[in-house]
């Protein structure tokens, strides 16, 4: 057995000392989230981490299609139905009528794995994940500067600058991190913890003042993008990382082995059956899983190694180690950077993500110019769309899943703060896309894991798409059909991490990012009810 | 010589399954899925085989708060939240039968264990209160020993056995300061014996095919039987002087905790899970909007459960049967919302409870707990799919998976139309008829109340959008086949009632549920003799309590039979 002659004092209790000084007050939180709020312990402060995926997304990848018992399939595209509607309203349609969307436990697809993507491995986290579908961005946005993050309004220049009369927004990451409600003071490390596979706009903040939102506010500065994890955890700890004072969670975990060698004593114990000992075998494996988890997180927990130097080459062919590296790494540094609450925000652009198809293991590189052929080239084979790419794409989303994803889940659930919770209980780790289907963007694929210490209410598949309405046609197994505005899920957000208001309206009642579905002609589905768009997403606290 | 008598009792408890045949000939196989036939003898002793238990989620929690105390419990309340509930498969299953244990579990534990030890070892009061005065401001070994061999005891609820305090100290001894008292708590919380129940360390009988629980083991079986808590220091006192050993001490202890307010509580829980009292509350819906017709449902759907628990505590007191609780003709809503569905006064909580109007209710299944739905709605193949499974203990098999994509979706609210009638068309054809026929009618029996729980002489009808489809005629005359060959119609659930009480099945499902949460796990050979020993006294005239009382007098309780 491991066991220090050095004792730390807990990190996180020791920290938490440094987060009691910090303000969360549920009396300045905005009202729809107050409540929920004040249900909560006071102290721990809330995380945001946003993913982004690029170039259109494996739509039927993504959601559930093996219908548990009492489940049926839409005929369209054979995706499980869900019955139970929301307890509130999406909106009403412009004929008066109003719509519900739909939920389900995510535990009862546990049986065969929630979808492609999201497989077994994510069992053990459905009870803090929301699968979204029917997010729909209003503006005819293309390729983009972080519209999942709310500027709506700025195509990438590979598909042409501005949505015509759309608003251009910084995204909600640089509009939280400049909130006293987020950092009362400066953190440590950098406001927006920028990371990816490319210097990239997925977290953007226009550099002309008069483009951004801010109500009453100066230009925000753009953060920093980090493709090196080194780099990135130089800018969090600079060169002399804190030293941790406290025991803590190092103790309990230094003591698994320990108690298995307890079960090992009970498990050859006497007049046991052989059912008795399967089941104190399974929890004796299930303790070495949780001793490796453990320990591994106790290195992470604010006691920090750097990583090393990763470079991870240009767009396409990247090296599947290096890719691999690099994101291990870099979630790492996410997770140790959130610990030690160095920051409390941070954004990681994937793009670049490795394929295994069937043993054949390549990478896959996303960019602007999707006229390079190859099957690296995640773009090219986004506009492809045949057996071969949609294939590829799915196994790529499901390495993400798999790998990244999960990766940073084990890590933010393995650290406990000082009321008990997990870390990430109290974060919201979003991955959503750049677009939906083909260049689309209703049905934003877009999951969530955590709960924002309370303010949301995970363990849910909820489906904002109104089946009722007709679809007005179809692409790249995706339909066009109205769902709910994107901007909802923005506003859910920032309210959620504490935001008033007044903090990112540009007009009172509006919410956040363009709201009008500029750009897309009467052949779209446009019927959303707008009176409601500054609102929360129904039925998500 | 004994007298000896053959039961069979898998016809009476799973007779139903297999959906052959015809309505006019009855589905069900009788004796399908029966058992080998089982020989109780009247005074053999029939152990009854437990195997290793792990807590069930609440017991975890209420030992967790027997050794550190409430308020310590409620702040680690969210690390504790990552511990799964127990749910298991079985639809009808109790929660306690739940023994799988996941990674999820084991990071439940962990976390709460973790968050204790963390929590006691940092704070003085807290170390003064767990480990005594001398852990205020130092933990040296002779303070730790003392600690480790009262704590042990608490939490294995036995006296510790060689070597086990010795290990505990000597790994906190190779930490440092208030690290020690962490490491003590936290490996003992994880520990294979606070975690589960071992009855591994009695005496061997019966050419070693029977092992005797130790008192420590009998004191443990009770208590979290009867509270589903830990044993209190009596408990483990009596087991430790061996009073617990003789017939008279432990009647003494039996009697001492089923006579505890806390073993109501456990009673009470068993009644709620078993009839699923636990169904939410009302949610908004267009339809409920229009049939709760003034109604303010916030809360209502509570109010009902407790009126529920309410009678089965009344029936407890009073001594009164399960066939009392069944068809009880007294009202106890205390609230005026609940008394007006019911048009009867408040009851008070005191005196005597009002009479329920007559011929309107009686008994159990007529109460709005057991009647209401989220949307206001009524399913007669619910209600009676649930009476047959878990009222009757027989066997419906679930819907084919074959069946076409709408097959399971209610039917519409069409004007003219009833509910049963518009359900009892869904199936007029095979392959649903015959399966349907084991339990609709069932349902068709209890149409007299909407999904508020209202008694109701027709049927306002209200589509899911809230549309008023005008009303329809109930018909209440059904076939409820309680016994599967019994033909004779009932007119409405008062007289449903009646037959349910009247019948065997009513008592011998009770005594097999109670044996299911006792034993956490499905009757099995020697184990049906228990479910009939006790079925039979409460047809004898035993009182609810009594009965419920008397499964820790089966020989079977204080024994364990092992594996060969």
């Amino acid at each position: 057995m491991r066991i220090s002659k050095h004792g730390r004092r807990l990190f996180l209790t020791g920290a938490g000392g440094a987060v009691l000084a910090l303000p969360w007050l549920p009396s300045l939180l905005p009202r729809a989230l107050r409540t929920k709020a004040h249900a909560q312990d006071p102290v721990v402060p809330r995380r945001f981490i946003a993913m982004k995926t690029y170039s259109g997304a494996p739509v039927l990848d993504w959601y559930p299609r093996n219908a548990p018992s009492g489940y049926t399939t839409h005929s369209v595209d054979g995706t499980v139905a869900l019955s139970t509607p929301l307890n509130e309203p999406t909106g009403r349609h412009s004929n008066g009528m109003e719509y519900f969307g739909r939920q389900a436990p995510l535990s009862d697809f546990a049986g065969t794995g929630i979808s492609n993507v999201f497989g077994s491995g994510f069992n053990a986290f459905a009870d803090q994940m929301i699968l979204f579908r029917g997010l729909d961005f209003m503006p005819g946005l293309n390729h983009n500067h972080g519209g999942y993050l709310g500027n709506l309004g700025l195509n990438t220049n590979g598909t042409g600058g501005e949505v015509a009369g759309a608003q251009i927004n910084c995204t909600i990451d640089h509009v939280m991190a400049a909130s006293q409600s987020v950092y009362a003071s400066t953190p440590s490390g950098p406001r927006v913890l920028h990371v990816g596979s490319r210097v990239n706009t997925a977290s953007y903040a226009p550099t002309d003042p008069s483009n951004v939102l801010a109500t009453g506010r100066g230009a925000i500065q753009q953060a920093q993008a980090f493709v090196n994890p080194r780099a990135a955890f130089d800018a969090v700890f600079g060169t002399a990382p804190p030293d941790p004072m406290g025991s803590g969670p190092g103790v309990s975990a230094r003591l698994v082995d320990r108690v298995i060698e307890d079960y090992r004593r009970a498990r050859d114990g006497s007049h046991l059956s052989s059912e008795d000992r399967q089941q104190l075998e399974r929890h004796i494996a299930h303790l070495s899983e949780l001793e490796e988890r453990v320990n591994r997180m106790d290195a992470l927990m604010c006691n920090p190694t750097a990583p090393p130097m990763i470079d991870t080459g240009g767009e396409f062919n990247a090296d599947t180690t290096q890719v691999t590296a690099l994101f291990d790494n870099l979630v790492d540094v996410i997770v140790t950077a959130l610990a030690c609450d160095a920051t409390r925000i941070a954004t990681l652009d994937i793009t670049k993500m490795v394929v295994n198809d069937g043993g054949d293991v390549f990478g896959m590189g996303d960019s602007e110019n999707a006229n390079s052929a190859g099957r690296d080239n995640w773009h090219f084979q986004a506009h492809e769309w045949n057996d071969d790419a949609k294939r590829w794409l799915g196994l790529g989303a499901t390495w993400v899943a798999q790998h990244v994803v999960l990766r940073l889940l084990e890590g933010l659930s393995a650290i406990r703060e000082p009321d008990g919770q997990t870390l990430l209980h109290h974060t919201l780790a979003m991955w959503s896309n750049e677009l939906s289907f083909n260049h689309l963007n209703y049905s934003i694929p877009t999951v969530t894991f955590g709960s924002l210490g309370g303010a949301v209410r995970p363990g849910r598949y909820i489906d904002y798409v109104d089946h009722d309405r007709p679809i007005r046609f179809r692409q790249h197994d995706g339909s066009v059909v109205e769902g709910v505005q994107f901007n909802r899920l923005l506003v859910t957000i920032m309210q959620g991490m504490g935001l008033m208001p007044s903090e990112y309206e540009r007009t009172p009642g509006r919410g956040f990012g363009e709201t009008q579905p500029v750009g897309k002609g009467s052949g779209f589905a446009l019927d959303y009810d707008d009176s409601n768009v500054g609102q929360i997403l129904p039925d998500i606290g | 010589m004994p007298h000896r008598r053959i039961i069979i009792l898998g016809l009476a408890l799973s007779s139903l399954g297999g959906c052959v045949g015809t309505v006019d000939e009855p589905p069900w196989r009788p004796g399908g899925n029966v058992e080998p036939p089982v020989t109780c003898e009247e005074g053999r002793e029939d152990p009854v085989t437990a195997p290793l238990t792990r807590l069930s989620r609440d017991e975890y929690e209420a030992s967790l708060r027997a050794l550190v105390g409430d308020a310590t419990v409620d702040a680690i309340a969210p690390a504790l939240a990552g511990l799964p509930g127990d749910e298991p498969e079985g639809e009808v299953a109790f929660g306690r039968t739940d023994q799988r244990i996941s990674p999820q579990h084991i990071s439940g534990y962990y976390a709460a264990a973790d968050a204790v030890a963390s929590r006691v070892s940092g704070d003085r009061a807290l170390r003064e209160q767990v480990a005594g005065a001398c852990a205020a401001d130092a933990v040296d070994e002779t303070c730790l020993r003392s600690f480790a061999e009262r704590f042990l005891r608490l939490a294995l609820r036995r006296a510790p056995e060689g070597g086990e305090v010795d290990r505990a100290v000597s790994v906190a001894m190779e930490l440092d300061g208030f690290e020690r008292l962490h490491a003590v708590l936290f490996t003992t919380l994880m520990s294979p014996d606070f975690i589960y129940r071992f009855e591994n360390r009695g005496d061997l009988r019966d050419n070693d095919t029977v092992i005797e629980l130790t008192p420590f083991e009998l004191a443990t079986r009770l208590s979290y039987h009867f509270w589903g808590e830990p044993p209190d220091e009596a408990l483990l006192l009596a087991a430790e002087d061996g009073s617990l050993g003789s017939d008279d001490g432990y009647a003494a202890q039996v009697d001492r905790l089923i006579d505890d307010p806390r073993a109501d509580a456990t009673l009470i829980a068993f009644f709620e899970e078993w009839l699923h009292l636990d169904r939410g509350p009302f949610s908004s819906s267009p339809r409920l909007d229009v049939l709760r017709d003034g109604i303010a449902t916030d809360g209502l759907a509570a109010e009902m459960r407790e009126e529920i628990r309410d009678l089965i505590r009344y029936e407890l007191d009073q001594g009164g049967s399960w066939g009392d609780v069944l068809t009880s003709p007294r009202s106890f809503a205390r609230t005026d919302r609940l008394a007006s569905i019911y048009g009867v006064e408040v009851w008070d909580g005191a005196g005597a409870p009002p009479l329920l109007p007559e011929g309107e209710r009686s008994g159990l299944l007529t109460r709005a707990g057991m009647l209401y739905t989220s949307d206001g709605s009524t399913n007669p193949f619910r209600r009676g799919a649930f009476l047959r499974r878990s009222l009757l203990c027989d066997h419906v098999d679930p819907p084919p998976g074959d069946l076409p994509a709408d097959a399971l979706t209610p039917p519409p609210v069409v004007a003219g139309q009833s509910t049963r009638d518009a359900f009892a068309a869904k199936v007029v054809d095979e392959p649903c008829r015959s399966c349907h026929a084991q339990f609709s009618p069932l349902g068709y029996a209890l149409e007299p109340y909407d999904g508020l729980g209202r008694y109701r002489t027709e049927e306002w009808l209200v589509t899911t959008m809230g549309e008023d489809r005008g009303y329809a005629t109930l018909d209440l005359l059904t076939v409820p086949r309680v016994e599967i060959t019994d033909e004779t119609p009932t007119m409405g659930a008062v007289e449903l009632s009646q037959r349910i009480a009247d019948s065997p099945k009513a008592n011998l499902c009770l005594s097999a549920q109670y044996f299911r949460f006792t034993f956490r796990r499905e009757e099995q050979g020697y184990d049906r003799c228990v479910v009939e020993g006790l079925a039979r006294r409460i047809d004898e005239g035993m009182s609810l309590r009594d009965a419920l009382r008397a499964i820790a007098f089966e020989p079977g309780f204080r024994r364990r039979r092992l594996e060969n």
